[in-house]
């Protein structure tokens, strides 16, 4: 894969699937591209389908491979996506916050993650984008709100000025890393703790 | 581990002291035995055992079940080694002590002679040596290693004894002390106890058989009072008390053959061929009796189970093999057999290349006839119609069709027999089984995560037969592979005569929560469906009806050449309005229609996988995008069909309506800015996109073409990767039939190590960990069979029918059966003791009715089966002389068909001799 950057050559702990799911035009797109390659496109052309980029990033210095996956979020696209929520350890739902409409989507978007993932399978996370703009339709109050009754993590976000996005796609990873039973060691010979961590590592927390 | 720091010598002591503290001591002169009296009373000192006991009396030993040691290694002689330790109840769980002596007459007695005397430790079934010799709390002295330094010879014996003696002497240590002499299996113990009043022997034997004048209670009797030489008149000497124990043993050889071919899909296979009950055993017990009380010699036996004072009883169980535990092990193991590498057909010697294999399809309607390779009788006649294949395959055609038709049955009740009964049985286990239910349905719901096949579904009743199928009992070593053959030629008749898989009808995508071989199935059904509905699409398209659609359906290549140009001004394939007041852009007149449009391919989960690879593979993204474009496309031509005239816009307000903006200041609709960039994805998909309505584009889900590749591919799947797809339907069965069987031995189990560990494995598939879940499963299950084995031995039927309060007290008897069988097989050395689960109320309640019933009454013997008789007899004499004070005398006494075992404490007075 070439778009893996895993350059130090460190085999990587384990790989970790990213969604990033919300109405069409949000920014979703946008805030992958302002991760992976640390660039805004204005011109970026609307999704088709899918699209996903891989990356790699450090966690207390482990290598974490990151396959990021990106979805259209048009109607007629929507029956497609529920195929690439298997095996997903994060949820980013994204809303902007110049648009009242996409905030108010989010419902369904979460009833869709409810549906298709299986309980407590993914840490899910919403992303207030577009906090660069004028003409705020969603104050920040609102979106933390939204997070606290789904029980998910928050954060505002600008894939334009990259306010926020780092730091968005790091507290993720950690919360996936710190949820045991979410993700799978490739290496064997990193342990997080005694060898019987395999052996219970909680499903009985679900 | 011996001392090399002198111990500190108490006067009194007969070693050489050191008072003069300017004289160098030499010690290099002290003998073996010296030395190892040393070690001794050093390990005493250390284990704060010296000086007088001080306690009131021994702790009451009904109550002990713990028992705590701690030991040491010390040297004997050149090269021996002995173990010495010491072991200690568990007090904090008795704190309850035996009355101290009111009497003055046994006022001079101590703590253990005191127990010597007491009946308590009568029969103590968990500790040896408390049984044999009624001594609470002690030290062994035991071979360090059990050949080589095991004490075979009476001068070792004494020499150590002694030693023992001198060390306990000097330490002032008032604890039995005993020696292990001869091998460990024979528990055959000799000992001293030395206390400040008495001097205590204990004595051993251990022969295969007594002599017949001893084999009784009155010859032991006799024994008793020669080895005691009672100083005064026997008329004026108290009287010797007995308490007595009988073992009966009613052997079980019943075989159980469960011998029915007409297997219940509905279920796994559950149970064993042989009863894994040898023998269960009921011990009778008359305590504490005055000597003439109970009579028994050579001719007469006042041992009547019936006249008992307590009951109890023992299971022994033996190893057999159970049908489940057995099927797991060898799907599992189907990976690494030597079928791994040929497919289901290859493995019945079916030819699938043989002409007759185009009529599958009928065959499987009919369950007659099969293309199969009959070798040598292929070329026989058959006047008769006798069906010539059967002595090919490992199951007849009659039952294997009676298998088929149970796992394709339409509304199959879910609910096997058995589960009714024991729902009935529950019933009657009032409220404190509220709980009890509460943990199983929780672990239910729980288990509803595993990534099998649903519960009742097509998937998970072929589980069900091919675990049946690898039970070895029943049927031959292939079965299973014919299971799978004629599992997925019904699979090839439903898609090919468009009939629909019982249970899924609605199915519209793979459940991708479930395993890949459920998906699969799922996904022929998708096929079924979407091949259904386009079938109804053409015959709905009247004006199209050309004879070409339903010959294109074998067209399986190349669908292309149908995707002709209409170009027309007609509008196709409308399915409805956009919104009432939604207009075309360049028609203001005429309103924006939503076309039908295709449904895309349905995707299991290596499906989405491969396509996931395949994108990944792709270097930029313009690629990806291109790639996944035909939806679009698709959606884009139908559209174009509905609305002649129409614009991208127009497409976009039903497609994208987020890319098409409203301008305040221009006072007009226009496109987003990304749908502005000249030449990006969308607006070239539309600039190439000719009205096109469905009925005559490329499918997008060729269903024909994906039918087919699933079922060759299940055709062809070898044995190997036949057992990975269906391990985690298998094993998912599994726990979910014990779930619904365990509530009752729920107190002896942990449920949730079967859960958690078959969740892990449906889940990674690796093979290490669905062995894991193997070894869970088979604990539950062996505790279940052994659980239904003694409730049926017991006579289950009778039970149901019974008053709920004895179906609970059988219940909860059975169930400490088991416990008691598992403690007994946890301690290392034979046990002496008849065990045993005491039965409340003896033949007088309904738990011992229903083993009087099984064990006294039997049909066929007149006489019980007495397996073991042992005795207590408890002697409180003046001894050695008629001068000297009270002292207990107590003999312990095993008599079997195996062996003849004498423990006799013979209790001196140390002062007025
Ligand atoms: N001002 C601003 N515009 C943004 C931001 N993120 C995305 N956009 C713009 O919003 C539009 C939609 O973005 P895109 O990433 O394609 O959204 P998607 O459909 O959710 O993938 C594009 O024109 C982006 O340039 C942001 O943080 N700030
Ligand atoms: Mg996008």
């Amino acid at each position: 894969m070439t778009l893996t950057n895993d350059d130090d050559g460190e085999k990587p702990i384990t790989t970790l699937k990213i969604l990033i799911i919300g109405e069409s035009g949000v920014g979703k797109s946008s805030l992958m591209l302002r991760f992976v390659d640390d660039t805004f496109d204005p011109e970026q052309a609307a999704t088709i389908g899918v699209d996903f980029r891989v990356t790699s990033m450090l966690v207390d210095g482990n290598r974490v491979k990151l396959a990021i996956w990106d979805t259209a979020g048009q109607e007629r696209f929507r029956t497609l996506t529920p195929s690439y929520y298997r095996g997903a350890q994060g949820v980013i739902c994204v809303y902007d916050v110049t648009s009242r409409s996409s905030f108010e989507k989010l419902e369904h978007w979460f009833s869709e993650v409810d549906t298709y993932t299986t309980k407590g399978d993914a840490v899910k996370m919403v992303v207030a984008n577009k906090i660069d703009m004028a003409g705020r339709e969603v104050s920040r109050e609102e979106g933390i709100k939204f997070a606290k009754r789904h029980r998910t993590l928050f954060i505002e976000a600008s894939a334009k000025t990259k306010e926020g996005v780092q730091c968005a796609f790091e507290e993720l990873i950690e919360k996936i890393l710190q949820t045991p039973g979410l993700w799978e060691n490739d290496r064997p010979a990193f342990r997080l703790g005694q060898n019987t961590a395999r052996q219970d590592d909680g499903y009985c927390g679900c | 581990m011996t001392n090399t720091e002198p111990p500190e010598f108490r006067p009194g002591a007969e070693f050489p002291g050191s008072e003069e503290i300017f004289e160098i001591s030499d010690f290099t002169v002290v003998t073996e035995l010296e030395q190892f009296v040393v070690s001794v009373e050093a390990i005493i000192h250390e284990w704060g055992l010296s000086g007088t006991e001080t306690r009131p009396g021994p702790p009451k030993l009904t109550n002990i079940t713990k028992w705590d040691s701690k030991s040491e290694k010390i040297q004997f002689g050149e090269g021996n080694h002995l173990r010495i330790t010491h072991f200690w109840p568990d007090i904090e769980e008795a704190l309850e002590a035996l009355p101290t002596p009111s009497t003055s007459s046994i006022a001079h007695l101590g703590y253990h002679s005191l127990g010597l005397a007491s009946p308590d430790s009568d029969f103590y079934p968990r500790n040896n040596i408390v049984a044999m010799y009624a001594a609470t709390e002690h030290i062994v002295f035991s071979p360090w290693h059990p050949e080589d330094d095991k004490i075979v010879n009476e001068d070792q014996k004494n020499t150590i004894i002694s030693a023992i003696r001198i060390a306990a002497l000097s330490c002032d240590c008032e604890l039995p002390m005993f020696l292990q002499y001869s091998g460990l299996e024979r528990q055959l113990y000799h000992g001293v106890l030395i206390t400040r009043s008495t001097v205590t022997m204990y004595e051993g034997a251990h022969l295969q058989a007594g002599q017949s004048r001893h084999s009784h209670l009155s010859g032991l009797l006799q024994m008793f009072k020669e080895k005691v030489k009672c100083p005064i008149p026997l008329i004026d000497a108290s009287d010797i008390r007995v308490s007595a124990q009988i073992e009966i043993t009613h052997k079980i050889t019943s075989a159980e053959m469960n011998d029915d071919q007409l297997i219940d899909v509905c279920r796994v296979p559950f149970g064993s061929e042989l009863n894994p009950i040898k023998s269960l055993v009921l011990i009778a017990l008359w305590p504490n009796l005055k000597e003439e009380i109970l009579n028994e010699d050579e001719t007469l036996s006042d041992l009547d189970p019936m006249s008992a004072f307590a009951w109890s009883a023992r299971v022994n169980f033996t190893h057999v093999d159970r049908f489940l535990d057995d099927a797991l092990h060898k799907l599992l193991d189907l990976p690494i057999s030597k079928f791994h590498f040929e497919t289901a057909a290859l493995l019945l010697g079916i030819d699938t290349n043989s002409p007759t294999s185009g009529a599958r399809a009928f065959d499987g309607l009919t369950g007659s006839s099969r293309s199969l390779r009959i070798g040598a009788s292929q070329s026989l006649t058959n006047p008769a119609g006798l069906n010539l294949e059967d002595p090919l395959l490992p199951l007849p055609n009659e039952i294997m069709n009676y298998w088929i038709g149970e796992i394709f049955m339409k509304n199959r009740s879910e609910t096997p027999n058995d589960e009714m009964q024991s729902l009935e049985l529950k019933e009657k286990h009032f409220d404190k089984k509220k709980t009890e239910k509460e943990i199983v349905e929780e672990l239910k719901k729980k288990f509803k995560m595993v990534k099998s096949a649903p519960e009742g579904s097509v998937t998970a009743r072929l589980g069900n037969a091919f675990t049946h199928s690898l039970v070895k009992a029943n049927y031959g070593p292939t079965t299973f592979a014919q299971v799978w053959y004629e599992f997925v030629r019904k699979l090839r008749y439903f898609y090919e005569n468009n009939k629909d898989i019982p249970g899924m009808t609605s199915v519209e995508y793979p459940d991708l929560s479930m395993c890949l071989l459920h998906q699969k199935i799922e996904m022929l059904q998708c096929c079924i469906t979407a091949r259904k509905k386009r079938h109804a699409l053409y015959e709905s398209c009247n004006n199209f009806t050309n004879d070409e659609f339903f010959d294109a359906e074998e067209d399986l290549s190349d669908d292309s050449q149908r995707e002709e140009q209409i170009q027309c001004t007609e509008p196709f394939g409308r399915l409805r309005l956009l919104d009432e007041e939604m207009m075309l852009k360049d028609h203001p007149e005429i309103p924006i229609y939503v076309p039908i449009t295709q449904d895309r391919e349905p995707m299991t989960e290596d499906m989405i996988e491969e396509h996931a690879h395949y994108l990944s593979s792709l270097e930029d993204g313009q690629e990806r995008t291109e790639a996944q474009t035909d939806m679009l496309k698709s959606d884009m031509q139908a559209f174009k069909a509905a609305n002649p005239g129409c614009s991208f816009e127009d497409f976009l307000r039903w497609h994208s309506p987020k890319d098409i903006i409203w301008n305040e200041e221009e006072r007009k609709w226009e496109l987003s800015e990304r749908m502005l960039i000249p030449e990006n994805s969308w607006l070239n998909c539309w600039e190439h996109s000719m009205p096109v309505p469905v009925v005559h584009q490329k499918r997008l889900f060729n269903e024909s073409k994906r039918a087919e590749e699933i079922l060759s591919w299940l055709e062809s799947s070898k044995c190997g990767q036949i057992s990975e797809l269906i391990r985690p339907v298998v094993f998912a069965q599994a726990v979910r039939y014990l779930l619904n069987e365990v509530e009752p031995v729920l107190s002896l189990i942990e449920p949730e190590k079967i859960v958690f560990s078959t969740i892990r494995a449906c889940r990674s598939g690796s093979r290490d960990d669905f062995l894991e879940a193997a070894r869970e499963i088979r604990r539950i299950e062996t505790i279940l069979l052994h659980y239904q084995a003694i409730f049926s031995a017991l006579d289950l039927p009778m039970a149901k029918n019974g008053p709920a309060r004895d179906v609970v007290a059988l219940k909860e008897f059975v169930l400490k059966l088991i416990e008691e069988e598992k403690l007994i097989k946890d301690i290392p050395e034979d046990c002496v003791i008849s065990h045993g689960v005491p039965i409340i109320g003896g033949p007088n309640e309904f738990v011992g009715d229903s083993m009087q019933k099984l064990i006294l009454n039997s049909k066929q013997k007149s006489k019980p089966n007495v397996t073991k008789r042992q005795y207590v007899l408890r002697w409180l004499v003046p001894r050695p002389s008629a001068q000297s004070r009270l002292c207990p005398q107590r003999l312990f006494a095993s008599l079997s068909k195996k062996e003849f075992r004498l423990c006799g404490a013979y209790t001196d007075d140390a002062i007025f001799r």
